[in-house]
């Protein structure tokens, strides 16, 4: 038989010498080679010559790997009988009896073999298997059956059948190759599995020979030729694969393999974003793109393949890989990366394990000894009336809505029918609230049940967390945990329903943790550090805009103080990311910004007027909060924490963040703020920053307590001492007091599980699910005046409340209450079913004005109520007509904005994924 | 070497002392409330009503109407024949605007001002007995939509038991008259309660009453009285004594204490010998209380432990006239008189106040302009001569009521003020937060 060696070359002078050493130190030589070089600029092509004593035919740069056999083939006299090829390239290397096995293979092999393919390891590190022949998954993926760095002992060594080999090394029959031909329009990838595909279809096989090794520095794949051809090694080779599967497949199976191909590739690409890579991620969509946005090249390549195929697919079928391959890589990577964020949280776990906690603790005792635990169960038993009866509402929290659709309506779309029609954005904080919603499956009011009933423990734990990370006692962390973890509770945010100041308590210890990283020396840990408070920032501010305020000030803190240095572009994330996740509502917010200085929560719900001392020790002077005077030990505690020398610089540092606290808050108590969609100029409930500034306390006392007892004792005796015992008692007075007080009160205050009453149920159910049953209800009477308000969709719901403060009441709506209530015009029914309005609901005491006015009124009807008060049914058929119909037509720009912000903060902030090398 | 640690150190502490004072003082600043948390953001002004109606129904002999408003004077005299008079005044004068009625004869003035629609009425010391005392209710409903009504007759042994007093129709501008002795008969004096359960509507009382079994009826209007409160103010006792008699409801389902005093020229005292009035539940007490009344300004205070309210009819020379529940004049009220000369009455419920008093002619001129002042708890008369038809009054701030009474020849005539603020004007309408 004769072989002839064809060998393509471009820029590929770092192996070929290498390359051509081993041609000529094989044991079997070739009969004839034929050489071709691609336009490379390096000396590749001197160095082809100098080794075959005649110059290589050279290409455009452009050429693919398929033409240039073609050309290469062409320049030969005609085939032989038994006449074989042996495909070479430039960045393999043949072992020294590759081709002698391969000519072996080829003389035992029967009629119907026409290519054998050696098997392929890494070059250079010689040990690494790459390729025993390939196939392809049914999402057009390139498959070796081979783990992932996979050494060879010779694990793989028996000949079989296979789809397709490697082109690098192949041994293929001379006609076989010019019958079949190598696809010129594949450029690079997926040649060989195209190759292997329609030789199988034409009735012959692929074998691989693994006693014939090749050694391949893939250097097309990793990236390290410098190639025209191959800008994005990883997407083309997606390409290529995607792209042989939909020719060679059969036609009635290209939609569902087309429909598999989209979607798989899509969550492969949402994996890859979710383990940060991006890059890949990218590839991964640029791929589908190209693939199907130019259907013309898989037709033409479809037709040029119709009627060459000699054997039916089925034949074909079992040597492509099992359907449900994909699913196990998908499963094999989940696995992975759990494995991965599992090991990371429990290396970070074992850093800070409690007291009494060992390598050998046993899981039921690990958890008897875990702090957080404990506060959970206090926060239930105390909490018990949070968890059974109605809705949970009153004070500033509406009830939540019966589906979390309604939460992502608020939030995104460019108008609502709420009141009389809006297009205010939704609070911010509707897109957590939400995500978290449909996480649970549609189930809204567990989110923020729990939220409620976990307040303490959730600020406990991220408490805990963080004191523990910055000091090194146990005893400190504990105590600033459990003072802080009440907070929610005492300032009376739980009890009043202020969904802000909760959300805000528990995120703040994760936002402080995140950016204790900003300090980092290592740029990869700042970068993830800043991310991470960024994401932080932002969920922070959805719930708690003025939180933005003091970040901005803290920055400008940090630039003009000189601590900016190094690290201006990290800083400058962590304050702007934030605008951009809750970009929808900002961009909302630019005709009314005192929106900024009020929290999540139905703003002025409840009269919020501290005194001194109130904020000084965390009140807001309502109602359901604690006694202040429990809270005096941590002031004093935060002061006295600057008579340690070696801690103080750092008490100075959580001052400054009291400082800019104290300041937005004195800056928001000067100016009563005003809503277009709040009838009254209202001071917001500040409880957030009070929370910040007592946080601050107890930080500053945490950290200077922190091994205080031994220095004490070790002292010499002064006045220190006697007030540094004080200080402690009055310190852990707070926690201790605190926790009676929780215990005995909680549950008290204007927000219980209790049933709305606002509205007859009858109405209320009508009204839910449909926009043209609304309910003008109306209350109040001459003394304080009447007030009305469009219950659109039953009663107000936990967002609303954000979206309608910003909505300017309808001028022409409160004129037609107005006319109603005196004397109405004969229109007067029509134009008010024409805002969907179906009834007139004024509940007890009904005022003369309300009860004469629409009973004198033509086009209502008497409706049933409850006793004494009184209900009306409009007569006309409601419509949405006069609705204010305007759209805000940029919004779904932002939201993409926005959601873009998020997935990328996201990734940025994940924790680094270790790569392997495939 | 030591001064540089030692300033290492101070500087710290030095930043920390300045953080510390500077955090304090903006908490200070924080700690107050600045003004205007609160405020409303606008204040719309109060609707105006489109306008006022007045429905006088006569219903004693020859009635007059005389009505008017501060812009235009006095409107011609007009006869209630045997339809009600309408008189509207449009939103332009609807905040001045007057109107009363009057039926005079040679021996008896009769006067109350026209009623404008209102979901509840009372009225006390009617009857409902064929022959000796029978009051007869004008229902008018001046508005398009239809009114349902519930009359209530609460009599001395309690709620008079009569088929067909709840859920009466009055169907949009249409009237209608109930007869008490025919649908609720009963002897004694009663009390009777009109609510409206739909629209509005306005009712006038005509009080027939005939002293002793020979004695000539006298008729007279019932002044419209308040809801039962556990205070109630009675003004515009007549300034010539006579016999008096205190008729007190007590729509409740319990008994009710009620004490009562004299808020006279020299103070508010509670008269010698007088005993606590009890008032049994869902029933009316009469008792008689010549001796209180001595003809000087004055007003009658009634407080209880449970709602009451109710009238004083006083009676001299064969004429009678009633006592009304009257509430704080505020701001600016104007009102019709009736012919004759009279006593306007102001009384100070506490603290002292004063009132511009406006007196007008037919022809509008002004005869009268003195500004009142009345000492805490005391009341004061001003002499209202024959020439006055209308009159304006301007409170500074709510602390007196006022009544007047009236003597035309040998007749009586007596009211209590009602501030107009509860008919002219709609309270705001906003949109609720």
């Amino acid at each position: 038989m004769k072989v002839t060696a064809v060998l393509v070359s471009h820029n590929g002078s770092r192996w070929l010498p290498a390359v051509l050493a081993g041609l000529a130190a094989s044991t079997r030589k070739i009969d004839t080679i034929a050489c071709v070089d691609t336009g490379s600029t390096d000396d590749s092509a001197a160095l082809v010559a100098g080794a075959i004593g005649r110059a290589p035919l050279v290409l455009d740069p452009r050429t693919p790997y398929g033409e240039s056999v073609r050309v290469a083939l062409a320049s030969l006299p005609p085939a032989e009988p038994d006449e074989w090829v042996w495909l070479l390239h430039d960045d393999s290397n043949p072992a020294p009896d590759c081709l002698e096995k391969l000519v072996r293979a080829s003389e035992d092999a029967g009629e119907l073999v026409a290519v054998l393919g050696p098997k392929h390891r890494e070059w250079p590190s010689l040990k690494r298997l790459l390729e025993v022949g390939v196939t392809l998954t049914g999402t057009g993926q390139r498959e070796t059956g081979l783990e992932r760095g996979e050494y060879d002992q010779g694990q793989h060594d028996e000949q079989h059948r296979v789809l397709a080999v490697n082109t690098a090394g192949m041994l293929v029959r001379r006609e076989v190759l010019e019958a079949v031909g190598l696809d010129p329009l594949l450029p690079v990838f997926g040649t060989d599995l195209d190759f292997g595909w329609r030789v199988a279809r034409a009735g012959y096989a692929t074998k691989v020979i693994p006693e014939a090794v090749v050694f391949h520095a893939e250097a097309s794949r990793q990236g390290r030729r410098d190639s025209e051809l191959v800008e994005h090694p990883r997407r083309q080779e997606r390409e290529g694969a995607q792209y042989t599967l939909l020719v060679n497949s059969p036609a009635w199976t290209i939609p569902f393999r087309s429909v598999r191909m989209v979607v798989g590739g899509l969550l492969r690409a949402l994996g890859l974003l979710l383990v940060r890579a991006p890059g890949e991620a990218a590839d991964e969509v640029a791929a589908l793109l190209n693939i199907f946005l130019h259907p013309g090249r898989a037709l033409r390549a479809r037709r040029a393949r119709a009627g060459t195929a000699r054997v039916s697919h089925a034949e074909v079928r079992p040597l492509l890989a099992p359907f449900w391959l994909p699913y196990r890589h998908g499963l094999d990577y989940v696995t992975d990366v759990g494995l991965a964020i599992g090991y990371s949280l429990r290396e970070q776990a074992e850093r800070r394990r409690p007291p009494g906690v060992t390598e050998t603790t046993p899981w039921y005792q690990r958890l008897a000894l875990s702090p957080t635990l404990w506060a959970t169960v206090l926060a239930v038993v105390a909490g018990h009336s949070y968890l059974a009866g109605g809705p949970l509402h009153g004070g500033a929290l509406l009830p939540v809505p019966d589906s979390v659709t309604h939460w992502w309506q608020t939030w995104g779309s460019w108008r609502t029918d709420l009141g009389t029609g809006s297009n205010a954005p939704g609070p911010a904080y509707l897109l957590p609230l939400a995500v978290a919603g449909t996480l649970t499956f549609n189930h809204p009011e567990l989110v923020v049940d729990l939220l409620f009933v976990l307040a303490v423990p959730l600020a406990f734990a991220g408490g805990l967390g963080l004191l523990r990370r910055i000091s090194v006692g146990n005893a400190a962390p504990l105590w600033g945990a459990a003072t802080y973890g009440l907070l929610p509770v005492l300032s009376g945010a739980v009890g009043q329903g202020r969904i802000g100041t909760v959300v805000g308590a528990a995120v703040l210890p994760w936002l402080v943790r995140a950016s204790l990283d900003l300090g980092a020396a290592d740029p990869v840990r700042r970068w993830r550090s800043a991310w991470r408070a960024a994401l932080l920032a932002g969920l922070l501010v959805s719930f708690v805009p003025p939180a933005w305020l003091v970040l901005v000030l803290l920055v400008l803190f940090a630039f003009v103080g000189g601590f900016a240095e190094g690290r201006r572009r990290e800083l400058l994330i962590v304050v702007l990311v934030p605008l951009v996740l809750v970009l929808p509502w900002a961009v909302g917010t630019l005709g009314s910004p005192g929106a900024w200085l009020v929290e999540g929560g139905r703003a002025a719900a409840l009269p919020a007027d501290p005194g001194l001392w109130d904020v000084l020790l965390g009140r807001t002077g309502g109602v359901a909060e604690a006694p202040a005077w429990l809270a005096i030990g941590l002031p004093v505690a935060a002061v006295v924490a600057f008579l340690r020398p070696d801690t103080r610089s750092k008490v100075l540092q959580v001052w400054v963040v009291v400082l800019a606290a104290a300041a937005v808050l004195a800056a928001t108590s000067r100016v009563p703020v005003s809503l277009p969609g709040v009838p009254v100029e209202f001071r917001p409930w500040p409880g957030f920053l009070l929370i910040l500034i007592q946080a601050g306390f107890v930080a500053a006392a945490a950290i200077a307590a922190d091994g205080a007892g031994k220095l004490a004792q070790d002292a010499d005796f002064t006045w220190r001492q006697p007030v540094v015992v004080l200080t402690a008692v009055l310190a852990l007075a707070a926690p201790v007091l605190g926790t009676f007080w929780w215990v005995a009160h909680a549950g008290e205050g204007p927000m219980r599980r209790q049933d709305t009453t606002s509205l007859p149920t009858y109405m209320r159910e009508l009204a839910a699910g449909s926009s043209t049953s609304a309910v003008l209800r109306i209350t109040g009477g001459l003394e304080r005046g009447l007030e009305y308000q469009v219950l659109r969709s039953g009663v107000q719901r936990l967002g609303d409340d954000g979206a309608l403060a910003l909505t300017d009441p309808d001028p022409r709506f409160r004129a037609l209450v107005e006319r109603l209530l005196s004397s109405a015009d004969d229109g007067d029914a029509a134009l008010l079913a024409s805002y969907g309005v179906k009834y007139v609901y004024a509940p007890a005491p009904v005022a003369d004005v309300v009860s004469g006015g629409f009973d004198a009124a033509n086009g209502f009807g008497s409706a049933s109520a409850p006793v004494r008060a009184r209900a009306w049914v409009v007569q006309e058929e409601p419509t949405l007509t006069s609705l204010d119909g305007g759209r805000a037509l940029l919004r779904p720009v932002w939201v993409g904005a926005c959601a873009v912000g998020w997935v990328v903060c996201l990734v940025l902030a994940a924790p680094e994924r270790k790569r392997r090398r495939r | 070497m030591s001064t540089t640690t030692g300033a290492a150190t101070r500087r710290p502490a030095l930043i920390g002392i300045m953080l510390v004072g500077l955090t304090f003082a903006l908490l200070t600043l924080a700690g107050t409330t600045p003004a205007g948390i609160g405020r409303p953001v606008d204040t719309p002004a109060r609707v105006s009503l489109e306008e006022r109606i007045f429905s006088c129904t006569g219903g004693i002999g020859s009635t007059t109407v005389r009505s008017g408003d501060l812009r235009n004077g006095l409107d011609r005299t007009r006869t209630v024949g045997s339809k009600p008079l309408r008189i509207v005044a449009d939103r332009s004068v609807a905040r001045g605007a007057f109107a009363g009625q009057q039926a005079l004869s040679a021996t008896s003035l009769a006067w109350v001002p026209c009623p404008e629609p209102h979901a509840n009425w009372w009225f006390s010391g009617a009857g409902s007995a064929e022959i000796t005392h029978d009051t007869v209710l004008t229902v008018t409903n001046p508005r398009p939509g239809a009114a349902v009504i519930d009359v209530d007759v609460y009599g001395t042994e309690g709620v008079v038991d009569a088929p067909g007093l709840h859920g009466i129709t009055v169907s949009g501008r249409s009237t209608r008259v109930i007869d008490l002795a025919r649908i609720a008969p009963t002897s004694g004096n009663v009390a009777v309660s009109v609510i409206a359960s739909r629209g509005l509507v306005a009712v006038t009382a005509v009080d027939r009453f005939a002293p002793g079994v020979l004695g000539r009826a006298v008729q007279e209007w019932l002044p419209p009285q308040p809801e039962p409160a556990k205070e109630l103010v009675l003004a515009g006792l007549p300034s010539v004594p006579g016999s008096a008699t205190l008729s007190l409801v007590n729509p409740s389902a319990t008994a009710a204490i009620a004490e009562l005093e004299v808020i006279g020229t020299r103070g508010t005292f509670a008269p010698e010998g007088l005993e606590p009035i009890t008032v049994p539940p869902a029933s009316v007490v009469t008792l008689p209380i010549s001796d209180v009344l001595d003809g000087s300004p004055m007003a009658v205070r009634i407080t209880a432990d449970g709602p009451v309210t109710g009238t004083i009819r006083t009676t001299k020379a064969g004429d009678t006239s009633f006592a009304t529940g009257v509430q704080l004049l505020g701001d600016s009220t104007s009102f019709g008189v009736p012919q004759g000369f009279g006593r306007l009455v102001l009384s100070s419920l506490g603290k002292a106040g004063s009132v511009r008093v406006l007196g007008f002619d037919r022809q509008g001129r002004t005869k009268l302009a003195k500004t009142v002042t009345v000492a805490a708890g005391t009341s004061a008369g001003v002499k209202l001569t024959s020439g006055i038809r209308y009159l304006r009054l301007v409170a500074a701030e709510p602390a007196v009521v006022g009544g007047f009474s009236f003597t035309y020849k040998k007749g009586i005539a007596a009211a209590g003020i009602a501030p107009a603020i509860r008919s002219t004007r709609l309270p705001t309408v906003r949109l609720r937060w």
